[in-house]
């Protein structure tokens, strides 16, 4: 003891020797924030410097709207814990630019959202945003969108995306739609019909009438089309559908089961499933038609498929091991290799549009959605149900969607999503039951 | 009153986009047959086939009474798309009604059970028609007659989550359209 | 190495040789070394310093104060400040703010209407002046400079009993002080003895401003206590691989004079997009936390503080 003692006394004698030489050492310190609690957001009614109407209601109502409209987005984040416009003091129009910030100090809030709705004379809507620091006491962001006044819901997003921005470091999200299948009836009879609707859940539209089938739909990444399975006179085949038209076309003419169709990330290629005598296999053809080109062609089930943000690569599902795995390939077909190893299947890749994780459903017992790096790396699962499946990423690479189908006679399936930290899940509220989200790039 | 007007427009777009398809192929019958695809399963008699105990040669119904009740489907092991000594059994019999009635025209349905992905069910569905129509094929039923389809797990026969349910619905069903 | 130092080492080594060597033999010849009574207890510090309090046991004369000279009661400088127990300071901010409003009374924050029709929605960039930087107005305020910011708890833990890291053997400023000779509304009886001006001591090398690892471990505590309440993370994806190390000089009031050497580790792709977020934040809770209360005597030990923010989730 007492040698241990006398020789750490010398070591640290030593070290007090040789330490010396060092002048202004540092004084080094550990700050961990260990707190689980979101950041508290007031977000008040936005005020209108003069009430006037609108199509879309007055300006005085379209300010709380707004609120709300951005409220929700950012709650729905999971990030942030939004107060208000409800129950928060109401704000001034030149307070707007001006916060009280010691009366939102007292309140708790840690940032500060106003805004304010203003008609111009041409009819359009000034919408203004702007963001504070309340112990700073500065201002973080603004922003400001002229739209028409039913686009009013367009600037709360785009509000609340600056705002998420801002406050996360990560690209904007809210600005964006969903396209999903729509199901109801008995599990033998389903009627599912495409629908598409805005990020929130607002602005629902069904596509098609549920006379047909319909399954794994796509936005091109203009959102001017989507590209999707129908049963069509019982011959299911991929076509794509018009969403200003309302037309749609057969993408190849084939006696073959067509299925499993995806946009590049550039909107010149689908790519897509087709099964020829038992044996699926991949391809891709021009979104402007012409001859298909197979990129796989091995005996297994080649199916799905998902580019790389840069088009340049696909991850890929396949059986040819014996069970279901995920491949990478080069977008020709070239350079084939298999990145998931651990125990059980995995299934419908999805590459975040970010670039830095693949998005897949693992098949082990349940169905559950997870993440990798495209090189087959750090897995992680992020859900934890009977039936999670078929993921989808938010345009900003940060959220995932996909759908959780419960068991048994009157099983259904809905709409979820979750965060890449595996909390903050939340069912997407739907008129119908709802499978096979697809979310798709931020609105031009 | 926005989202009713739009609803109605949605409605109406689409009913506009089904006429369009149903006037380019105007042969077939009804744009809305679909629900009808796996119409012989329920046993209850068979809406077009016959009424009582006039069968329609040729027909489904006449199909299931010759072949035998639940003989018109072979079922398959998890992920699997072999055909055992039984199914042979089964698809011999229909090879034989196939045989006797030359000019009838199938389609072989493929189905997984609720226990897989989407696609990947739709390809293994493919995958389990496809091995009946082959089977059928070396029998000598040309493949001229033989229309394969998968619906993956979306027609279910047994509504159950448990193993019961699915050994039924991992199946392939001949079916003869009306 | 100066020669201070190389004395220093010198002495150290060969006391400790010397030692080693009567213990060794002593051990050698008694064969059963005998038990020790009293296990001691340990008390471990954040880190080892660099620095004892006093790297030179035989530098000129002893440092100047003493326990015995000072009280609490009659402070050399400033007149102590009457809360006796120092909570992190929450808001250090003086009312008065220098923040030029960027409009006046009637701000009608017009963003051109420029209605142009072609996109449905467009930001439209405003020629606003820039949020300014928050320039922490600091005033130098004399109170950061009271001695009774001295980390509590740490004082308490001030070793009694010479302990194997902290009592090596030198004297300082530091354990002399019985904690309990005058019961003072100060916890810091580790400040006892210690005054707040500037060292007089005609020692080459400072003697009390050479933090020991106890005084150390003190102030990094205090600093961590005061800088924690304004540290909040960016959230998501591996943000809490992240870890931002940032350089701070301090006056010796405890105001920031410069941040600077701003470096993240951690990285990944998945929370590369937060990097800068998590930088900014760091600067901010700098910012926020001044004026640090920290006691001036050991100025030296932390006019430059070098914090690590990083997050870890619970659970």
């Amino acid at each position: 003891m007492k040698t241990a003692r006398s020789l750490l006394a010398g070591l640290t004698a030593a070290l007090v020797a040789t330490g010396a030489a060092a002048q202004d050492t540092p004084l080094s310190v550990d700050v961990t924030d260990t707190s689980a609690e979101d950041m508290t957001i007031a977000v008040p009614v936005m005020p209108t410097p003069a009430v006037a109407n609108t199509v879309a209601g007055t300006t005085e109502a379209l300010g709380r709207q707004v609120a709300e409209v951005v409220a929700g987005d950012l709650s729905r984040s999971g990030l942030f814990r939004p107060v208000g416009p409800n129950g928060v003091r109401a704000v001034s129009f030149p307070e707007v630019t001006a916060p009280a910030y010691d009366a939102w100090t007292a309140s708790g809030a840690a940032a500060l959202v106003q805004g304010f709705v203003r008609a111009n004379a041409d009819g359009q809507l000034t919408v203004g945003c702007y963001l504070y620091d309340v112990a700073l006491k500065s201002e973080l962001t603004r922003q400001g969108y002229v739209v028409a006044p039913r686009d009013w819901r367009r600037a709360a997003h785009k509000c609340a995306d600056a705002i998420y921005a801002r406050l996360s470091g990560e690209s904007p999200f809210f600005d964006s739609r969903i396209a999903y299948i729509a199901e109801s009836g008995p599990k033998n009879r389903r009627i599912k019909r495409l629908a598409i609707m805005d990020s929130d859940g607002a602005n629902h539209r069904f596509l098609t009438n549920g006379q047909s089938t319909v399954l794994t739909p796509r936005f091109s990444p203009d959102y001017k089309q989507i590209v999707y399975l129908s049963y069509i006179e019982n011959r299911p085949r991929i076509y794509v559908y018009d969403i200003g038209t309302g037309r749609q076309r057969v993408v190849t003419e084939s006696a073959n089961q067509t299925f499993a169709p995806r946009f590049s990330p550039d909107g010149r290629w689908i790519l897509y499933s087709m099964a020829v005598g038992g044996n699926t296999d991949i391809y891709r053809i021009s979104a402007n038609g012409g001859q298909p080109q197979r990129l796989t062609n091995t005996p297994g089930i080649d199916v799905g498929g998902s580019y790389s943000p840069d088009g340049s690569k696909i991850v890929f599902e396949s059986d040819r091991s014996g069970k279901q795995q995920l491949y990478v390939m080069d977008s020709d077909g070239s350079n084939q290799r298999r990145i998931s190893f651990g125990g059980g299947s995995y299934a419908t890749p999805e590459w975040s549009p970010r670039g830095d994780l693949v998005a897949f459903t693992k098949i082990a017992g349940n169905f559950r959605v997870g993440v990798m790096t495209p090189d087959g790396g750090g897995e992680r699962l992020l859900t934890n149900s009977w039936q999670d499946e078929a993921p989808t990423w938010s345009p900003n690479g940060r959220v995932i969607q996909f759908f959780r189908t419960s068991q048994g006679r009157s099983g259904g399936s809905s709409v979820w999503q979750v965060d890449l930290t595996g909390v903050n899940e939340r069912r997407i509220p739907t008129p119908l039951e709802g499978s096979d989200p697809t979310w798709g790039p931020l609105l031009p | 009153m926005n989202s009713a007007s739009l609803k109605i427009v949605a409605i109406a777009a689409a009913l506009a986009m089904t006429a369009g398809c149903g006037k380019k192929a105007p042969k077939e019958l009804p744009p809305a047959p679909v629900s009808d695809g796996t119409g012989a399963d329920a046993g209850t008699g068979d809406p077009n086939g016959g009424v009582g105990d006039a069968v329609v040669p040729g027909s489904q119904a006449d199909f299931v009474r010759t072949v035998g009740q639940g003989r018109d489907r072979i079922l398959f092991e998890t992920d699997s798309y072999s055909v055992d000594a039984e199914d042979r059994a089964v698809l011999d019999a229909q090879a034989a009604w196939l045989q006797a009635n030359p000019n009838v025209r199938v389609t072989i349905e493929g189905h997984a059970d609720e226990r897989g992905t989407r696609e990947y069910n739709l390809a293994l569905g493919e995958r389990r028609a496809n091995s009946a129509a082959a089977y059928l094929q070396s029998r000598g039923i040309s493949a001229s007659r033989m229309n394969v389809i998968s619906w993956g797990k979306e027609r279910p026969e047994s509504l159950g989550s448990d193993d019961s349910a699915w050994a039924q619905n991992r199946r392939a069903v001949t079916v003869v359209p009306q | 190495m100066d020669r201070a130092e190389a004395t220093g080492f010198g002495i150290a080594f060969a006391g400790h040789a010397a030692l080693l060597a009567v213990l060794a033999f002593g051990l050698a010849t008694a064969k059963i070394p005998k038990p020790q009574a009293d296990p001691i207890e340990v008390s471990f510090v954040d880190e080892v310093a660099l620095e004892s309090q006093s790297p030179t046991p035989t530098a000129e004369a002893p440092a100047p104060l003493l326990a015995e000279e000072e009280g609490p009661a009659e402070p050399s400088a400033p007149a102590p400040m009457p809360e006796p127990t120092p909570a992190p300071p929450v808001e250090p901010q003086p009312q008065p703010r220098v923040e030029p409003r960027p409009l006046p009374p009637a701000p009608t924050p017009t963003p051109r209407p420029t209605p142009k029709p072609t996109p449905p929605s467009r930001p439209v960039p405003r020629p606003q002046p820039k949020a300014q930087p928050p320039r922490p107005a600091q005033p130098a305020q004399p109170k950061a400079s009271q001695p009774k910011a001295a980390p509590k708890a740490a004082a308490q833990k001030a070793p009694q009993r010479p302990t194997p890291k902290a009592g090596s053997g030198s004297g300082g400023a530091q354990q002399k002080a019985a904690p309990n000779a005058r019961p003072t509304g100060r916890l810091s009886g580790l400040l006892n003895g210690i005054s707040d001006r500037p060292s007089e001591s005609r020692s080459t090398t400072p003697p009390a401003a050479k933090a020991g690892p106890a005084v150390q471990a003190s102030l990094q505590r205090a600093v961590r206590d005061q800088l924690r309440p304004y540290w909040k993370s960016p959230t998501g994806a591996d943000a809490d691989q992240l870890r931002t190390l940032v350089t701070v000089r301090l006056s010796r009031t405890g105001a920031v004079l410069d941040v600077g050497d701003v470096q993240t580790t951690g990285i990944t792709p998945s929370n590369r997009a937060q990097v800068k977020l998590h930088q900014e934040q760091a600067v901010r809770a700098v910012r926020l936390a001044a004026p640090f209360k920290l006691p001036a005597e050991y100025y030296d030990a932390w006019k430059v503080i070098r914090p690590a923010f990083d997050k870890r989730l619970s659970q």
